[in-house]
């Protein structure tokens, strides 16, 4: 795979005493460092807020504590700004009769065009080299609402790609897959961490495929309400510590 | 996708000199060219241009204006008639002419049209508001439908005060008229509405976005509330035109961007505006050229015209909606 390659950033998004939390606070992230490469998964039980934190930095809302991305103050950075660094992936989205593949695709460049949306020769060249190495191109007239579960996610993380920023996140994107697609998405993520040196972040409840493919996993601790960080842990560890059992 | 135009472009051009050729009573087609027929050259600048002008204008207008609504509520059954835009519009025509009418002052086209105009933006903000906490499609449909009926019982006690001549205005006004624009007119909607058309282009690049959803959009970079607001300001200029020059007409922009959607199958707003447009515009004159038709045996109010059209279509969408949830 020939992604674009970033700069080898240490502490690409840094968090410092931060709270999680919109209306009552879930966990608190005392210290944590996330670097460029990395594939990290973020393990929780069930509404213990790992979709918030997602939330929490696509909305650059963060009550207390400071958030850093790059060096710059996360919350203080402009919207526009913001989608240049982080996107997000989320399950929710089932496809619109009327919206094709290829324009779903070109959305992922609307940070980069002008007033008009008009994608320039630059824009096109970067749709479709992603679109080649997802191996899109069978799909890229097909209506999104006709894509199975499998394709939709592939279609999903190919518009992250081209929305190029060094931050991806994922929130469950192997949910509603089949065994062999799951298999194929984690490698696929581990793959653009590594080889386009971005930092790919995904919640999920998948621990197995977690300690297989990722290089860090950070878990929200259901005992302590403090997220923290492993390089390596077993499984039972892990379930003991994100779920309590 | 412009095949689609030009083919569009052609149904526009071929209804519209249909309807302007159509003949007067015993005259023969296109009775306008003949240069010794004064009466009827008289009666094409008079009567034949304002009418399929406006119909033009509010078909234009009010599909683009259906089309904002439909995408930024993320409903395809939004439209500014049946959400209470029109609504709104109305009450403050009422207030406008019976407070002119008391005060004994003329009331002027600019003044009528701010009236509608803001009219449709109170009622547009107070939708808005409402959507944020209602998520069902057909929910926020009966809260406009409801809002409409609210505002109708409204506008009709301020009728049981006011004197006949206003009454007679206010009534010829509520029924829907293509018929009530003067060429003199022309010029001030032409200008009022190329703002309000450019202004929508100028949100075609969010509107784009909007498309997948409020959350989705924001991490693309979209100012949601921003565009929002921007909506329904240009919503309540192009819905308050022409509910000020032809009175409250329903349907044409709920069902025409739907039409567009199932033709076109894009979700480009580029395309879906200059489509939305051209195929409202067809439909209105198409309206103007079956009140014709139909002109020896009965007049077609035109409001009735486009419900007969719009409620088996909007029937027809519902159930779809209900199907798919």
């Amino acid at each position: 795979m020939s992604c674009s390659y970033y700069l080898k950033i240490s502490g690409m998004l840094k968090f410092e005493n931060c709270s999680i939390g919109h209306e009552q606070v879930l966990y608190e992230i005392p210290d944590l460092e996330l670097d460029q490469g990395e594939f990290v998964a973020l393990i929780g039980a069930n509404g213990s807020g790992k979709s918030t934190l997602m939330d929490s930095l696509i909305q650059g809302r963060f009550p207390n504590g400071k958030v850093t991305v790059e060096g710059r103050g996360w919350n203080d950075l402009k919207l526009i700004d913001r989608a240049r660094q982080i996107t997000l992936v989320d399950n929710h989205f089932l496809g619109f009769d009327y919206l094709k593949v290829n324009e779903y695709l070109e959305l992922g460049r609307h940070s980069y065009t002008n007033f008009t949306g008009r994608l320039s020769s630059e824009d096109r060249m970067v749709v479709r080299k992603y679109s080649d190495i997802l191996h899109l191109d069978p799909l890229l007239d097909q209506s999104t609402s006709t894509l199975s579960d499998g394709e939709r996610q592939r279609v999903g993380i190919t518009k992250a790609l081209i929305q190029e920023t060094p931050i991806i996140l994922l929130d469950e994107p192997t949910a509603f897959l089949d065994y062999p697609t799951k298999k194929e998405v984690m490698s696929l993520l581990a793959k653009i961490a590594k080889e386009s040196n971005r930092l790919v972040v995904i919640a999920s409840h998948d621990i197995d495929f977690c300690i297989t493919y990722c290089s860090r996993i950070l878990i929200i601790e259901k005992d302590s309400k403090m997220l923290r960080s492993y390089e390596t842990i077993t499984h039972d560890e892990l379930v003991a510590k994100a779920f309590g059992v | 996708m412009w095949k689609k135009h030009t083919l569009s472009f052609s149904l526009f051009i071929v209804i519209t000199l249909i309807t302007i050729g159509f003949p007067h009573g015993d005259d023969a087609w296109f009775s306008f060219l003949d240069f010794k027929n004064d009466q009827a050259w008289q009666l094409f600048v008079i009567y034949r241009i304002p009418e399929v002008f406006i119909a033009i204008i509010a078909g234009f207008a009010l599909s683009i204006a259906g089309l904002l609504l439909q995408t930024t509520l993320n409903n395809p059954l939004a439209g500014p008639s049946i959400l209470g835009l029109t609504a709104g519009s109305h009450l403050m025509v009422a207030l406008t002419i019976m407070g002119s009418s008391i005060l004994g002052l003329e009331i002027l086209d600019l003044g009528i049209t701010i009236s509608a105009t803001i009219g449709a933006l109170i009622f547009g903000l107070l939708i808005l508001v409402i959507a944020t906490r209602i998520r069902s499609m057909v929910s926020l449909l009966l809260v406009g439908m409801m809002l409409g009926t609210f505002v109708s019982a409204i506008t009709n006690i301020i009728l049981m005060k006011a004197d006949a001549n206003s009454v007679k205005a206010f009534s010829i006004w509520g029924m829907g008229s293509l018929q009530q624009v003067s060429i003199d007119q022309i010029p001030l909607i032409l200008v009022l509405f190329l703002i309000g058309i450019g202004l929508a282009f100028l949100l075609t690049k969010p509107l784009n976005a909007l498309v997948l959803g409020e959350k989705p959009a924001a991490i693309l970079g979209v100012k949601v509330k921003q565009t929002r607001w921007k909506v329904i300001f240009v919503v309540s200029l192009l819905a308050g035109l022409v509910t000020a020059f032809c009175g409250p007409i329903g349907f044409v922009g709920l069902i025409v961007p739907n039409l567009v959607r199932m033709f076109y199958k894009t979700a480009q707003h580029g395309h879906l505006l200059l489509a939305s447009g051209l195929i409202g515009a067809s439909v209105m004159v198409l309206c103007v050229l079956l009140i014709r038709i139909f002109e020896p045996i009965m007049v077609l109010p035109i409001n009735s015209l486009t419900a007969l059209l719009g409620a088996p279509i909007v029937l027809f969408l519902l159930l779809k909606n209900i199907r798919n949830a």
